[in-house]
């Protein structure tokens, strides 16, 4: 049986603007790539009037029309956005913290039974994975008291507790391991200098991974 | 929206005014301050009062702080336009006169159009590139990228560009046994 990715529109345009969106075609075995037609409107629909993200625009359409992605509507138009854009509160005032193109991948990955969802942005990241790193990121940047409502996190949680998350990093090393990237980056560097240009490559384009992860992931990719 | 909260029509106000006085004296240190104050603002309020004023306060820093720009053709007057645009800013707000407050925000948009030559495009670009630098401290302040988007008027594409070039990347660092968890996951998913 295929498996299931969903992805969001960061993680594409890491991809994109790198120049590795031929990797996602190889890596389509067995797999099936889905976006929202949401996250479609911000890769293609809005960007093809801006001419200087007309040519990326015009990239993603194109896999979408080679069937690499597969362009889903949400069923489910119960409204996750209002319950989780109201579990952080500053003077009272709910913080709404995600937009609805992020919260239809999340409900898309639900009603696909994703096997994941890659989001190369932090905040829909913390959302799934660590709320209290989310609360305190809040409370140390905008330097006022946070309020969280634990019962809207609970709904939220609930539904969404068993969604893994990805990250194009992930998505390019487990490529590179598979060797395809041979080819596209010069066999003349080590290992180690070609995943530090790869990493680096992606984070520099938005891909929040950080320092300190670049050199790790740099020692646990598989020896070629 | 023509409404504002009591502590946000505050917080403009006294921007407003300090901004007034900044750009007479020419204290462009003051006005980068001020542009870093209304981040806060900005993240929790997120109107598009708060985000305008963002980007009016860094791009007036930007622009100010370029002495070749006094001497093109076109600075007095794009100078006395401004002032004189702040000034109907903080005087409707002060009056709680949001639709007029409003039309002065979206004039100061608008002005660049009347400065003529290489003026006019250094100050477009000046704006856009606030919409974008002021997007990437909200994103560091933990609204998602898609939001920061939508509030500012950028594209995500432009907003990730730039924010990749930051160290937004390095303030949260996950757990470390999550990156091997992740590659493993990773690993399982793609194996044929």
């Amino acid at each position: 049986m295929n498996k299931i990715v969903v992805f969001d529109t960061s993680s594409i345009i890491t991809i994109v603007t790198n120049n590795l969106s031929n990797i996602l075609k190889n890596l389509k075995k067995n797999v099936r790539f889905f976006i929202s037609k949401e996250v479609k409107k911000e890769l293609v629909d809005y960007p093809i009037r801006i001419k200087r993200f007309k040519l990326e625009a015009m990239q993603v359409m194109e896999l979408i029309d080679e069937g690499i992605f597969e362009v889903s509507d949400i069923k489910n138009k119960i409204n996750i956005m209002d319950l989780a854009n109201n579990i952080f509160y500053v003077k009272k005032k709910p913080l709404n913290l995600l937009h609805k193109a992020e919260i239809d991948s999340l409900i898309l990955c639900e009603e696909l039974n994703a096997d994941c969802y890659i989001v190369d942005e932090r905040t829909m990241r913390l959302f799934i994975e660590d709320i209290k790193d989310m609360k305190s990121l809040l409370e140390n940047k905008l330097h006022v008291k946070v309020d969280f409502n634990a019962s809207n996190y609970q709904k939220f949680r609930e539904k969404y507790k068993n969604i893994k998350i990805l990250r194009s990093s992930e998505l390019m090393v487990v490529a590179y391991e598979k060797r395809l990237m041979n080819g596209l980056i010069s066999h003349r560097y080590g290992q180690q200098d070609q995943i530090d240009a790869l990493l680096w490559g992606l984070r520099l384009r938005g891909c929040a991974i950080s320092t300190e992860e670049i050199d790790l992931m740099k020692n646990i990719v598989k020896k070629q | 929206m023509l409404n504002m909260e009591h502590d946000e029509r505050n917080n403009i106000l006294r921007i407003l005014e300090s901004a007034i006085i900044c750009v007479k004296e020419g204290n462009i240190n003051k006005l980068k301050e001020l542009s870093d104050q209304t981040i806060h603002d900005a993240s929790t309020y997120q109107d598009q009062y708060c985000t305008s004023i963002a980007v009016i306060m860094y791009s007036l820093f930007k622009i100010f702080s370029r002495i070749d720009y006094k001497q093109k053709a076109g600075w007095q007057e794009y100078e006395n336009g401004i002032l004189s645009l702040l000034e109907s800013m903080k005087n409707n707000l002060k009056l709680k006169n949001y639709s007029s407050f409003d039309r002065s925000i979206k004039r100061f948009f608008l002005i660049i159009n009347k400065i003529e030559g290489k003026l006019k495009l250094y100050v477009q670009d000046v704006i856009n590139n606030a919409k974008i630098s002021k997007g990437s401290r909200l994103y560091e302040h933990g609204i998602s990228l898609a939001r920061t988007a939508e509030l500012f008027g950028v594209s995500a594409y432009e907003l990730m560009s730039y924010v990749g070039k930051t160290g937004i990347a390095d303030v949260y660092t996950p757990k470390k046994n999550m990156l091997v968890k992740r590659l493993t996951m990773a690993r399982g998913l793609f194996n044929e």
